[in-house]
C-alpha cells in the first residue's frame, strides 16, 4: 500500500464517521449542560467538597467546645481541630495548583505533566488523610463514647469496670484493635486508590516517557 | 445577554466543526466509551470557550483541547469487546458503487491506527489533518524535528501493520 494513500483513505473514512455521528443543535445543547469535564475538574470538585467538610467540622467543633465548656471535650475536639488545620492549608494550596482551565494553553506534554502531578498530590493527601482519620477515630471515639455514655449505658459501665480491674490487658487489647484497624484501613485505601487511579497514572506516565524519549533519542 | 450570544456562537461553531471531536473520538475510543469521550470533550470545549482569544484558528484550538482531554481522560475499563470498526459501505450514499478494495484498506487503516500509542495517534491525526510539523510540535510539546522523525516512524509502523492485515 502506498503511504500517500493514507491521507485520502483517512479523509474518506473520517467523513463517513462524522456523517454517521453528526449531532443536531439540541443534542449539542444537552451535552454542554452536563457536569462532565476533565480529570482536574473532578479532582478540584472533590477537593472543594473535602475542604468544605473539614471547615464545617472545625466550625462545629469550636461551637461545641464553647457550648459544652468541658475540659475532656475541649481536649478531644481541640486535637481534631489542630490536626485538621494542616490539611486545610495543604488542600487550599492544591486547589490553587490544580488549574483545569489551562488545558487550552498547554501542549499535550505539559498537560500530562500537570495532570500527573495534581493527581499524585491528591492521592498522597487522600492516603495521609485516611491514616490520620483512623489514628484519630479510635482514641477520640473511645473518649467521647466514655464521656457521653458511661453514666447511662450499662455495657459501657461494665467495660469501664473491666478496664479498671485489668488495666494492662485493656490497654494492650485497645492498642491491638487500633493498630489492626489502622492496618486494614491503610491497605483498603491503598487498594482502592490503585484500582481507581493506578492504571490511569501508569498510562499517563507511559505517554510522558514516550515524549521524553523522543527528546532524548534524537 | 453576552453569555447567550457566546453560547449561540459556540453551538454554531461546534455544529460547523464537530468533525474535529468525532475524529478525535474515533482515534481514542469505541462503542459506549466513544459517547462518553465525545461528551467530555464537548463540555471541555465549552468550559474553555470563554478564554478562547481568537488569535489562533478555532479548529487548531479545538484540536488542542480535544487531544489533551482524550489523552488524559479517565475512563472505566472496557467490559465489552472492542467494537468492529464500521466499513465505509455502511455510510456510503446508496447509489454510489462500493469499492471493496478501498473499503478493506480503509478498515485496515482504522485497525492499524488503533494499534498505535496514544501519542502516536495524536501526531498522525494532526498530520493527516494537514497540520505542519511546527504546529504539531507546538500542540504536542516537542520540536518540529522530533515530529518529523516520529511521523516517519509512525508511517513505517502503520505500513507494516496494514500489510500484515491485508495479507
Amino acid at each position: 500500500m502506498n503511504l500517500d494513500e493514507f491521507t485520502d483513505l483517512w479523509g474518506e473514512y473520517a467523513k463517513g464517521e462524522v456523517h454517521k455521528y453528526r449531532l443536531k443543535t439540541d443534542e449539542i445543547n444537552d451535552i454542554i449542560n452536563t457536569k462532565a469535564g476533565n480529570i482536574l475538574y473532578r479532582i478540584r470538585r472533590n477537593l472543594i467538597f473535602d475542604l468544605a467538610i473539614l471547615l464545617i467540622t472545625i466550625v462545629l467543633g469550636i461551637g461545641f467546645i464553647l457550648f459544652i465548656q468541658n475540659l475532656i471535650v475541649t481536649l478531644l475536639l481541640g486535637s481534631i481541630i489542630i490536626i485538621f488545620v494542616p490539611f486545610v492549608v495543604m488542600m487550599s494550596r492544591q486547589l490553587i495548583h490544580c488549574r483545569p482551565e489551562l488545558i487550552e494553553q498547554s501542549s499535550v506534554k505539559h498537560w500530562i505533566e500537570m495532570v500527573i502531578s495534581s493527581t499524585e498530590k491528591y492521592l498522597n493527601r487522600y492516603s495521609k488523610g485516611a491514616v490520620a482519620a483512623t489514628i484519630l477515630a479510635v482514641p477520640i471515639g473511645a473518649g467521647l463514647g466514655y464521656y457521653f455514655g458511661s453514666e447511662q449505658i450499662e455495657i459501657l459501665q461494665s467495660l469501664v469496670a473491666i478496664a479498671q480491674n485489668n488495666r494492662a490487658v485493656w490497654l494492650v487489647s485497645s492498642i491491638a484493635v487500633a493498630v489492626l484497624f489502622l492496618i486494614i484501613n491503610y491497605f483498603v485505601t491503598q487498594w482502592y486508590l490503585k484500582k481507581m487511579y493506578g492504571n490511569y497514572l501508569e498510562a499517563l506516565k507511559e505517554c510522558h516517557n514516550e515524549l521524553e524519549n523522543n527528546e532524548n533519542n534524537i | 445577554m453576552e453569555k447567550t450570544n457566546q453560547h449561540n456562537e459556540f453551538v454554531q461553531l461546534i455544529e460547523q466543526h464537530q468533525g474535529i471531536v468525532h475524529k478525535v473520538c474515533n482515534m481514542y475510543a469505541d462503542g459506549e466509551e466513544r459517547k462518553d469521550l465525545f461528551q467530555e470533550i464537548l463540555v471541555q470545549l465549552w468550559r474553555s470557550y470563554h478564554s478562547f482569544k481568537k488569535e489562533s484558528k478555532f479548529t487548531t484550538w479545538a484540536y488542542r483541547v480535544a487531544l489533551n482531554t482524550a489523552i488524559s481522560s479517565l475512563r472505566k475499563k472496557k467490559r465489552k469487546p472492542e467494537s468492529v470498526p464500521l466499513s465505509t459501505s455502511q455510510f456510503r450514499i446508496a447509489e454510489q458503487p462500493i469499492d471493496y478494495e478501498k473499503e478493506e484498506r480503509s478498515k485496515a487503516l482504522h485497525l492499524a491506527i488503533k494499534e498505535l500509542t496514544k501519542i502516536e495517534r495524536g501526531i498522525i491525526l494532526l498530520h493527516l489533518e494537514g497540520y505542519s510539523y511546527e504546529e504539531i510540535g507546538e500542540m504536542i510539546g516537542i520540536t518540529k524535528n522530533h515530529v518529523g522523525v516520529k511521523i516517519n516512524r509512525i508511517k513505517t509502523k502503520l505500513k507494516k501493520i496494514i500489510v500484515k492485515k491485508l495479507a
